[in-house]
């Protein structure tokens, strides 16, 4: 799970809100573009803000996480795709029955391409913004820059920071439920269902009572009374300035380059 | 000289974060010991217990339990040899009755309904909370949910017993009954490893101490041994109980380790008696 690491970079400076926009401006791109090779270089861009930001690493194993869904996506794109040049059948058309079933068309193979790598495309900036960036600034950026209420910032970052703590208490009860036995065993979707219990109820109770104890926290700590002022405050310097130039350069090369018929592959097969 | 029931080799572990949270661990345990296992926050000691019944893999080492290798088997295997209690019952607390939570296990293991209830009355009876069987786990108090979670151990017939800081977060009476019951246990024939902070519950219930320092076995040996060892204990800040520490401070009137009030009472008491009567 991703959670803030404090470290000394150029990325890390940056303003929240530039972050943001950054985020905006690469899924954008992820959107307008289909052609493999462009989405290719759209994550390569990320890696490398990664790198930047001394989170190269952790924005990797985020990355390589997300292949297997990707790889999902892929299979099942090229196999449900109608239409198209064919390459091959998953079954030859020499087996009796089966034979020419689930067809794999050179538009399918694209499609597939395009959709998983635009998926990474997307989400792809989500690690290198919140190993970057603190919650609190994040926050901060939202209520004093884009005037979003308190309350609802707050409960985005705050849903934020409780996954890593409701994921390790999900590992502390599935090896407390595997101490007794438990073991999810066959394809049985009710049995499926069932095991489940064991670990969904126990983390209901327990995400209820912390969240009760930190709305208590939150109050005895004069959450809700009026006219909040904040400690620190956030200022846009000269590195965000030539960071936004760079993201509306780009988003405008990419919008000539669209028009131009850059970047986009015949994914209908007509 | 009997074979042991617990056989720890060399045991390494690193976390995937590159933490070596074990330094080469070795250590024999045999049937019917009641041992405590101490040390800092971080010095391994939840870490290694995990390795007993599979819940971590030894990253290079071996441990045997009852002669299996615990590395060649599945967590739910282990599981009828070594029961495991957490800290918190509510981490694994999550049926409608008491019954239904302890039959949890024996149920995992395919056991018969006859078998089954057998069990459950049998583990009931063994923490004291048979007549609380139809109850809501949920309405109990904390040492009574804590008692659940030790029945719902039990009802699998583990030989040994690993529970984790039977009595953190409890008032000194629920501690007290809570490791009154785990001696219960010990005498009834399980082997007993716990976790504790608790040193006068330490000297007053365990048989033998270990204690991990930094990913190592610091000391291994009897109670009295020891918490004999005030210099070490203290380099791993740990305190032996107050008149352990007394004693100890005397130790030219009290040689042996006292792990008691009522032991130094006696030694004082006969002490005394022997002293040359002055002053007639």
């Amino acid at each position: 799970m991703m959670e803030y690491i404090a470290r000394n970079s150029l990325i890390h400076r940056l303003h929240p809100l530039t972050k943001l926009a950054w985020a905006v401006t690469i899924m954008l791109l992820s959107l307008m573009f289909n052609n493999p090779w462009y989405l290719a270089v759209i994550i390569l861009s990320v890696v490398i803000v990664g790198f930047i930001g001394k989170v190269g690493k952790e924005t990797l194993v985020y990355l390589s996480a997300l292949t297997v869904v990707a790889a999902f996506v892929f299979v099942f794109q090229i196999l449900f795709r109608p239409g198209g040049r064919l390459l091959f059948t998953v079954f030859p058309a020499s087996w009796p029955v089966v034979g020419g079933w689930l067809p794999v068309t050179q538009e399918g193979l694209n499609y597939g391409f395009a959709m998983s790598l635009r998926m990474i495309g997307l989400v792809s900036v989500l690690p290198v913004i919140l190993t970057t960036t603190q919650p609190r600034d994040i926050v901060m950026a939202l209520v004093d820059t884009l005037h979003v209420p308190y309350d609802y910032a707050f409960m985005f970052t705050t849903a934020l920071r409780f996954m890593p703590i409701i994921l390790s208490e999900v590992n502390t009860i599935s090896q407390a439920q595997r101490s007794r036995a438990y073991a999810v065993e066959g394809w049985n979707p009710v049995r499926k269902l069932q095991a489940f219990a064991p670990i969904a109820m126990p983390i209901v109770f327990i995400a209820i009572e912390k969240a009760d104890r930190l709305g208590l926290c939150m109050e005895l700590r004069g959450y809700g009374s009026k006219n909040r002022t904040y400690l620190r405050m956030l200022r846009l310097g000269y590195l965000d300035l030539a960071a936004f130039i760079l993201m509306v350069a780009m988003l405008v090369l990419s919008t000539i380059a669209i028009f131009q018929d850059y970047g986009r592959i015949d994914l209908i097969g007509s | 000289m009997m074979d042991a029931i617990v056989e720890v080799i060399d045991l390494h572990h690193r976390y995937p974060t590159g933490t070596h949270a074990l330094r080469g661990v070795s250590m024999e345990i045999y049937p019917g010991e009641f041992v405590a296992i101490i040390g800092q926050n971080g010095s391994g000691k939840t870490t290694f217990v995990k390795h007993l019944n599979g819940l971590l893999r030894a990253t290079s080492g071996v441990v045997r339990v009852n002669g299996l290798d615990v590395n060649r088997h599945k967590v739910s295997e282990m599981a009828r040899h070594v029961g495991y209690c957490f800290q918190n019952p509510d981490h694994q607390i999550f049926c409608e009755t008491v019954y239904d939570e302890v039959a949890y296990g024996p149920r995992n293991l395919k056991l018969t309904q006859a078998e089954i209830e057998a069990r459950v009355d049998e583990a009931l009876a063994a923490v004291g909370m048979l007549e609380l069987k139809e109850s809501h786990p949920r309405y109990l108090s904390k040492g009574q949910r804590q008692r659940v979670a030790v029945a719902s151990v039990l009802s699998m017939h583990p030989t040994v017993l690993i529970i984790d800081e039977p009595t953190t977060g409890q008032d000194y009476r629920d501690g007290l009954e809570m490791l009154n019951l785990i001696l219960q246990l010990n005498q009834s024939g399980h082997t007993i490893l716990f976790i504790s902070h608790d040193m006068p519950m330490v000297a007053r219930f365990a048989q033998r101490v270990i204690v991990f320092r930094e990913g190592e076995v610091l000391l291994d040996g009897s109670t009295r041994q020891v918490f004999k060892e005030v210099e070490k204990l203290r380099t791993t800040f740990l305190m032996p109980p107050q008149i352990t520490t007394l004693a100890h401070e005397f130790r030219h009137l009290f040689p042996e380790t006292m792990l008691s009030v009522p032991e130094m009472l006696e030694k004082t008491l006969q002490l005394l008696d022997n002293a040359p009567v002055k002053g007639h």
